[in-house]
């Protein structure tokens, strides 16, 4: 593969050229109620060429038969040709060469589909026989490995292993026509199949959680303090504010660079914000490799340090364009798109603030817990909680649903009035960014108390 | 591109039934960023799936790219031992739905410069009229072909282009940020300047800021922001949430749910639009399906196997999401029929209100139990029947089963939203409006 590749590339008449092929094998089990509705095996392989001509911006070129690749990297050529205009320049990193194979205590490669669906069964037995009220579920499991072989034109070249398991439980709720659906679910990166052993927790929870919020009572919309755990806040911070921190959008829009200013104030000095690809290496975090998909070494890049702005995320051209230093942040999804600034493993770093301490003097509040789902418009954001609580007189009190949070990201940041000392990873999931169906990235934080928070609801 | 008639000879040693579908697709696509052309990218890709059926059980297998034949049977087999029964078999031999105009020659025929050229223009224009934006572009050709056959005798080969244009704007201050994403898709070039009319009215209203007082008025969404609504009531009407119990709607068939100004549709059969086609990806013929009729619930979509599991008739909407999933029901063209008055006259009628232009977060609620609250993105302040200016941090909330049981007015002008969603613009009275 690697003489293939380096050969394709250096028959190109590119200014740059680079190449990854990707080789990823899948298999997917799903049950519905008491039905399997699939389990099934996929190959996939593909790559994709991108190049800069003497002027000019990128060049793309995604195909599945390696046979043609040759005639690829002319193709990506073309393309770069007729885009035209002021050339696009990335910033230096010195040629690596590195191969990183997987070390699977359970290799799910080998084992026979029919025990991963004894396991899986197994869960989704354990959410239908939950309570009577529990119409169906919709349990998931699937593996992937995946390996990226990247070469380039400065000689880089670079062999990955990302060996990823996903498993997914969902319980759905029915009385009188009321639905509530809760999921539980995991991610884990660099793990055989014993990642997905012992995990009766996720079914369990999931279907507990179903049947509470069928009992529990629309929350009443309002201004609120708001105290949300670790899955919450994790992903609070990566849509609302990391979001913000992926260069290529501000590193060609003047005013939003002034947004983002360096050395501008984002919260007290309690708040630290930290994007890194090298947490835990060797372990189970979803943003954790050697390389980005630009053969950019991962680091730790610190977005804000005691409440004020001090980094953001780059890749070659981003960096480059604001003449700043590549982050190793340039994440691809799979072969059929090319690296764009996403983040790795984004997280709030530990506080002091026990969470007894944090609900203690809230006469009437919400504690959200777990995302079901985020958006944000940039400054704007709207997250929904998968299940709450109401907090009166310093307690937790009842559950209530529907809980959605909106605002503004600069002003909510800076109500951020308390960081708990339970840090947790938590909330590994997908992320998507105008692409395909979402690049696994991973989140964590502890818990935070944020204040006057705008909750939708009845 | 593979022939699906020489996998059924190879499937044939693995069992008696089997179908297999295979999909081909050449793109060329741009993307500008702040007014520059950043990258042009052609893709060609190209896979099979695999479905097998032996002793009532259903196996099946995919390969993106040239398919390992070994490794494919293989998988094929695997899948095929471990699959619980099916009493369904695949689609029988039947003529195609006739459907017009789904090749346009033009766009066929588009060269990567004259695509270039249509961005620049529309971006120039974009540009002169509103300079004071940032604008964000992507435009994609699509040439996209698949071949059907089963052990049943059914074979068919279908192909379709598509064009589908985004912009996104922004207009960055310190503390806050307008921005947005106008998107459009159509089977040739037609209809897309559309999208820069709507986009450049949109900005010439938010220049102006209005404060709103909150509290129960008036709300108008627009085609696109009704997603908020209509998304929830299409995942009702799926087939398959039918099967499982967990639809409202579940049940309900023949009852009058909601106001009788709505009429749902589900329609293949349209020409010359980009959720038409003669089969659906099962081998159906497609075909037209009012789903509610004047406010009461007619009928849901689906797919074979949804249709079989209800005890209902195939609607012929069995669509594969990507070639690694197998058939699920999917609407073809949803359309919401439109009302009478126009989008305009509905502004005009407004004493004073909220126009909701699109909403941050649509389908993060509980989309299944109907609930919904987003903040508003993009939305303007009516009074006394004229636009006033944008309105900032307000949200709405509400439930589709009781916003969508007395809606006050539907547009006659529709637009096409979220791809194959033909959708007018809804007026709702009984929305509260958190400021």
């Amino acid at each position: 593969m690697r003489q293939r590749i380096e050969e394709a590339i250096r028959k190109s008449k590119a200014r740059y050229t680079e190449v990854r092929v990707e080789e990823t094998s899948i298999s997917r089990i799903v049950y519905r109620g008491r039905k399997l509705e699939t389990i099934q095996a996929t190959v996939d392989t593909g790559g994709i060429v991108r190049s800069l001509a003497p002027g000019g911006g990128w060049g793309t070129s995604v195909f599945n038969d390696l046979d043609d690749l040759p005639r690829r990297v002319e193709e990506a050529l073309d393309c770069a040709r007729a885009v035209g205009g002021r050339p696009v320049e990335l910033a230096e990193v010195p040629p690596v060469v590195q191969e990183d194979r997987a070390r699977l205590e359970e290799d799910f490669r080998g084992m026979d589909l029919g025990a991963k669906r004894e396991v899986l069964r197994d869960y989704n037995d354990l959410m239908l026989a939950a309570g009577d009220g529990i119409r169906s579920t919709l349990a998931l499991y699937q593996d992937r490995f995946q390996t990226i072989y990247y070469g380039n034109s400065l000689g880089t070249w670079v062999v990955e292993e990302r060996p990823l398991v996903d498993i997914y439980c969902t319980a759905y709720a029915v009385v009188d026509g009321d639905v509530q659906p809760a999921s539980e679910s995991d991610t884990v990166a660099n793990r055989g199949f014993e990642a997905v052993r012992g995990r009766e927790a996720l079914a369990e929870a999931a279907a507990r959680r179903a049947l509470a919020m069928l009992e529990a009572s629309p929350v009443v919309g309002g201004v609120y303090p708001v105290v949300v755990n670790q899955n919450l806040a994790g992903v609070f911070v990566h849509e609302a504010f990391g979001h913000l921190s992926e260069s290529d959008f501000i590193s060609e829009n003047p005013e939003a660079q002034k947004m983002m200013t360096l050395g501008r104030r984002f919260g007290r000095p309690i708040l630290n914000i930290a994007d890194s690809g090298v947490e835990a290496p060797g372990g189970a975090l979803c943003g954790t490799h050697s390389y980005d998909d630009e053969g950019v070494a991962m680091q730790r890049t610190q977005l804000v340090r005691e409440g004020v702005l001090v980094g953001r995320l780059h890749s070659r051209e981003s960096a480059a364009r604001m003449d700043e230093r590549p982050t190793g942040n340039a994440r691809a999804e799979d072969y059929r798109y090319p690296p764009i600034v996403r983040m790795r493993n984004t997280f709030v770093e530990n506080g002091d603030t026990s969470f007894e301490d944090m609900v203690a003097d809230i006469p009437l509040g919400v504690y959200a817990l777990k995302s079901r789902g985020g958006q944000t418009c940039l400054g704007n954001f709207s997250f929904s909680s998968a299940y709450a609580y109401m907090i009166r007189d310093g307690r937790v009190a009842e559950p209530v649903r529907d809980v959605v949070l909106a605002g503004n990201v600069f002003e909510t940041l800076g109500k951020v009035v308390a960081v708990g000392d339970d840090f947790r990873w938590d909330c590994a999931g997908r992320c998507g960014k105008g692409q395909g169906p979402g690049l696994p990235v991973g989140m964590g934080s502890p818990h935070l108390r944020i204040e006057d928070v705008v909750v939708g609801g009845k | 591109m593979e022939r699906p008639g020489e996998w059924l000879d190879r499937t044939s040693k693995v069992a008696p039934e089997g179908e297999a579908y295979a999909s081909e697709s050449r793109s060329t696509s741009l993307s500008f960023r702040s007014g520059e052309l950043k990258e042009v990218k052609a893709s060609e890709t190209s896979g099979v799936a695999l479905r097998a059926r032996k002793d009532g059980r259903l196996g099946f297998a995919v390969a993106y790219g040239p398919a390992p034949e070994a490794r494919l049977l293989a998988n094929l087999e695997a899948s095929l031992r471990l699959g619980e029964p099916s009493p369904r078999g695949f689609a029988p031999p039947s003529p195609p739905t006739p459907v017009e105009g789904l090749w346009d020659r033009h766009l066929e025929a588009l060269n990567t410069s004259t695509l270039v050229g249509l961005g620049r223009f529309l971006l120039d224009r974009l540009g002169r009229e509103c300079p004071d934006y940032v604008f964000d572009c992507g435009l994609a050709r699509t040439l996209g072909r698949v071949r059907y056959a089963n052990t049943g005798g059914h074979a068919y080969e279908g192909a379709a282009t598509s064009f589908s244009l985004w912009v996104e704007f922004n207009r960055p201050s310190r503390d806050d940020m307008l921005l947005d994403v106008e998107s459009h898709a159509s089977v040739g070039l037609e209809g897309h300047e559309e999208l820069v009319d709507r986009l450049l009215e949109k900005l010439r209203r938010a220049r102006r800021d209005a404060s709103l007082a909150p509290g129960r008025m008036p709300v108008i969404f627009s085609p696109g922001a009704a997603m908020v609504m209509v998304g929830p009531l299409a995942t009702a009407l799926n087939g398959k949430q039918v099967a499982h119990g967990t639809s409202p709607l579940a049940g309900r068939l023949g009852e009058k749910v909601f106001d009788e100004k709505l009429t749902v549709v589900d329609d293949g059969t349209l020409d010359g639009a980009v959720g038409s086609g003669p089969y659906d990806d099962e081998g159906l013929p497609t075909r037209r399906t009012v789903l509610v009729d004047r406010g009461v619930v007619r009928s849901f979509y689906h797919s074979l196997e949804t249709a079989a599991e209800t005890g209902q008739e195939p609607t012929g909407n069995g669509t594969r999401a990507g070639l690694g999933a197998q058939p699920s029901p999917s609407p073809s063209n949803l359309l919401v029929l439109p009302g009478g008055p126009t989008q305009a006259e509905m502004v005009r009628a407004v004493d004073y209100g909220l126009l909701v232009d699109s909403l941050i977060g649509v389908g993060q609620s509980n989309t299944l139990a109907g609930a919904f609250s987003n903040p508003v993105g993009v939305g303007f302040l009516i009074e006394k029947g004229e636009v006033a200016g944008r309105v900032k941090d307000v949200s709405v909330a509400g439930n589709i089963y009781e916003v969508l049981a007395e809606l006050t007015a539907l547009s006659s002008d529709v637009q096409n939203v979220y791809g194959a969603y033909r959708l007018p613009a809804f007026r709702v009275d009984s929305i509260k409006v958190v400021g």
